[in-house]
């Protein structure tokens, strides 16, 4: 299924990665001693998120070097790449989740709609809100199912009664795909759903304080194919309202669910290119040899 | 640039493709032989040799049926992106156009057949040795994109595609036809089969450049088929 054919994608912010290259790519030809500028266009028309030279220090360990790249509205980017690559590093800049580390420091821009998110006047809680996150490890609160939605809109003051709280929790609970299984069991610990479910509810505990980005570090990594089945649909219907940005593993995950996949390399951004390009003719060998499962 | 199938970490899937590939050439060089036998058997009335040519094309059918299984077990199992993937689709078409070649070698065995009923005579030597000019030019042509598709050499594959096609000899062979059938009439029966033959050896050819423009796509991920029609 093309780009401009899956359901809900507008397509409008990779026209310009649609048109055709004044001289044809022709697949692994770019080698692993070339230098390493990214390959393909990392920008978009009216990004959500524009990231621009992206540097992350662990210490005097320089683990996401130089990371150009925006994130359009309604896209689902696929971040891809071996472990320690800094995929995970560079998502956790989005929301500035990095601050948690001590010894770790971030340096260029990145700007939410225009914003930049590293600023001192930048209030990091109302920013992880716009840009909510959800982790490999489904992590409910030892709470009802019910609270695990309410608790964000609560302290964030979204609701200006119990009638729109509960409002806000059955919407979130609709739109993460949880309601019609979990609506007669709300006052049940959120501990007590399955892996899926679970991880769905932390979803719905994103969405409930009106994300506009939704970061997935491996979502789907502690989960069945049926709840993989499930998670990755509803990523395809949350694109509607939301930008996805998704760190995963699976290289088919990558391929099924996101817009454009960009391959990352000890700490290099490789590649950015439309999904089908990247999983049919990638231009760099780095990323030929990786997504084809020959690196070692 | 030669294609490289190897390298894979799982060293299996190195091992997969390789008895794909070479199933795929085996089937290339059965196909190849029975062309060449089906010309042969123009040059002398060797009712053995159609009769084997008839009987290794359920040969031909059946290595077209274990590469398809072997291509559906690969995707299967190993769920191939990238150069693999397009190394299969390209092994896929490869098959089909090949399978096709086969059935071009029974169809010329079929003509053999009718042009020997017809019995010997000068006019139609002459007219065989047409079979035999334009049949060595196929199967040159041939020989050399199974020598692609062994090596997948992207350079040599668009060396073949440079090459014209056959028409040039087609059209003149079918002039030569012409004076044949305008001395004596009674020479169209034979002429018929003639030309019919030397329309397959022009198919063979055009299966030929397939199978470079498969390669190329194998190769290099660039899809150069009908890129005339693309231009115009």
């Amino acid at each position: 299924m093309s780009i401009a054919s899956r359901k809900h994608w507008s397509g409008q912010n990779i026209l310009q990665l649609q048109k055709a290259p004044a001289t044809e790519p022709v697949s692994g030809t770019l080698s692993a001693q070339s230098d390493q500028r990214t390959v393909g266009t990392v920008t978009v028309d009216d990004p959500r998120i524009r990231c621009t030279d992206v540097n992350v220090y662990y210490g005097s360990t320089h683990a996401v070097k130089n990371i150009s790249l925006d994130i359009g509205r309604n896209e689902i980017v696929a971040m891809i790449g071996p472990s320690g690559c800094g995929k995970s590093t560079f998502l956790r800049c989005l929301n500035r989740m990095n601050d948690t580390i001590d010894n770790c420091s971030v340096t260029g821009n990145i700007e939410l709609d225009g914003q930049d998110i590293n600023d001192n006047s930048i209030d990091v809680v109302p920013l992880r809100a716009r840009v909510g996150m959800v982790f490999q490890k489904p992590n409910p609160f030892p709470k009802s199912i019910y609270e695990n939605i309410a608790f964000g809109p609560r302290i964030h003051g979204l609701a200006r009664d119990k009638a729109e709280l509960e409002e806000i929790v059955i919407t979130s609970l609709q739109k993460a795909g949880l309601w019609k299984e979990i609506k007669d069991c709300l006052d049940q610990p959120g501990t007590s759903l399955s892996g899926g479910q679970q991880q769905r509810l932390c979803i719905a505990r994103a969405i409930a304080i009106n994300p506009e980005v939704i970061l997935m570090d491996e979502p789907c990594s502690a989960l069945d194919p049926i709840a993989t089945a499930v998670i990755e649909d509803l990523m395809n219907e949350l694109c509607t309202d939301y930008s996805i940005v998704i760190v995963t593993h699976s290289m088919q995950q990558a391929a099924r669910v996101s817009h454009r996949t960009a391959y990352f390399h000890l700490g290099n951004l490789i590649e950015v290119a439309k999904t089908e390009q990247i999983f049919t003719h990638p231009i760099h060998q780095l990323t030929s040899d990786y997504i084809t499962g020959r690196i070692g | 640039m030669p294609g490289r199938l190897e390298g894979h970490t799982i060293r299996r899937f190195d091992g997969e493709l390789e008895q794909l590939h070479n199933e795929v050439l085996e089937m290339a060089e059965l196909v190849f032989e029975q062309i060449r036998k089906a010309l042969e058997s123009f040059q002398q009335d060797n009712q053995q040799i159609i009769q084997a040519i008839l009987e290794r094309e359920s040969q031909v059918d059946s290595l077209e049926k274990r590469i398809d299984n072997t291509i559906t077990e690969v995707l299967a199992k190993r769920g191939p992106v990238a150069r693999d993937l397009r190394a299969i689709m390209g092994f896929s078409k490869v098959v089909t156009d090949l399978e096709r070649l086969g059935d071009e070698a029974t169809r010329i065995t079929h003509f053999s057949t009718r042009v020997h009923d017809n019995g010997p005579g000068r006019k139609n030597s002459d007219m065989l040795r047409e079979i035999e000019l334009v049949g060595d030019l196929a199967c040159t042509v041939l020989r050399e994109a199974i020598e692609v598709l062994r090596i997948l050499d992207i350079t040599r594959a668009r060396k073949l595609l440079s090459q014209a096609g056959l028409d040039e000899e087609f059209n003149a062979s079918l002039r030569r036809l012409t004076s044949f059938i305008l001395e004596d009439a009674l020479n169209m029966k034979y002429a018929i089969n003639i030309i019919l033959v030397l329309k397959s050896l022009e198919r063979i050819d055009a299966h030929a450049h397939n199978l470079a423009e498969y390669v190329v796509y194998m190769v290099s991920g660039s899809d150069i088929r009908h890129s005339d029609n693309d231009q115009t």
